[in-house]
């Protein structure tokens, strides 16, 4: 009943993508942490979860997705959020993800941000 | 569909992922009463979270044991009930503990996303009940 989430890692010169496609709930938990290893091996600073193929994230997908960003402070990088719809930002808000991962609505304005010359 | 009191019952096997029939139960009834949709997904999503956590610690993942939906049309207003088998003696709001921190993240953003939730055990098992309103509260009384 549950769609399996699949990811695939995609690497840009300036990110490592991982693209979801599914659904982000408990199913997801160790799929989502093997990918976020395999981008993070890669060692550049900014990890990009695109959610733009989700349709269906529970609050045990949520948990997995705040471990993660835990993980990536933890070693020096920074993970950036897109894709997803006007409804999850609104829950990513309330529970507080977004104090920790900025939020895009696109790939493209993330990748902008990134380009931006630090302050 | 007409404002006349109307009751529709679901039951659901405590295997995760069968919450999206009572959200797409849901979704029909709220859409036929005239619900926006941003308030549908409200209640898709606190639907979503309250049946996984019936399944989860009240039915303790026994498929053979069923999650009951009860969406209730009333004028203003869809009440859902969600029963559990579980035999908690606690009473009202369940404790969080340190292993399983979504679902009191769960049960936040049930609070956050409905017009009314009030958490009971009965001897049967646990009950969770949620009402949201066609017009938000605060824009109702606006």
């Amino acid at each position: 009943m549950s769609e399996e989430l699949q990811t695939t890692v995609r690497e840009l010169p300036e990110a490592t993508v991982i693209d979801l496609v599914g659904d982000v709930t408990s199913f997801a938990d160790a799929r989502l942490h093997t990918s976020f290893d395999t981008a993070s091996a890669r060692g550049l600073k900014y990890i990009i979860l695109n959610f733009a193929a989700v349709e269906y994230i529970n609050s045990a997908g949520i948990a997995t997705v705040i471990s993660i960003l835990a993980d990536a402070r933890g070693r020096a990088q920074q993970l950036l959020i897109v894709g997803l719809n006007d409804h999850y930002r609104k829950i990513f808000r309330m529970v507080g993800v977004a104090r920790y991962a900025e939020l895009f609505e696109t790939e493209q304005q993330a990748l902008a941000k990134i380009a931006e010359p630090a302050s | 569909m007409s404002s006349e009191k109307r009751i529709i019952h679901l039951h659901i096997p405590s295997e995760l992922g069968y919450e999206k029939v009572a959200m797409g139960a849901a979704r029909s009834v709220a859409q036929a009463m005239g619900f926006s949709n941003d308030r549908i997904l409200d209640l898709q999503t606190a639907i979503a979270e309250a049946c996984t956590n019936a399944m989860e610690h009240g039915n303790r993942l026994n498929a053979a044991q069923r999650v009951e939906v009860v969406l209730t049309v009333e004028e203003n207003a869809l009440a859902v009930d969600v029963n559990d088998k579980g035999k908690n003696p606690q009473f009202g709001e369940p404790e969080i503990r340190e292993h399983d921190k979504h679902r009191g993240m769960g049960m936040y953003i049930i609070k956050q996303l409905v017009d009314e939730v009030q958490w009971s055990a009965k001897p049967q098992g646990g009950q969770v009940r949620m009402v949201i309103y066609l017009e938000p509260k605060e824009e109702a009384g606006a």
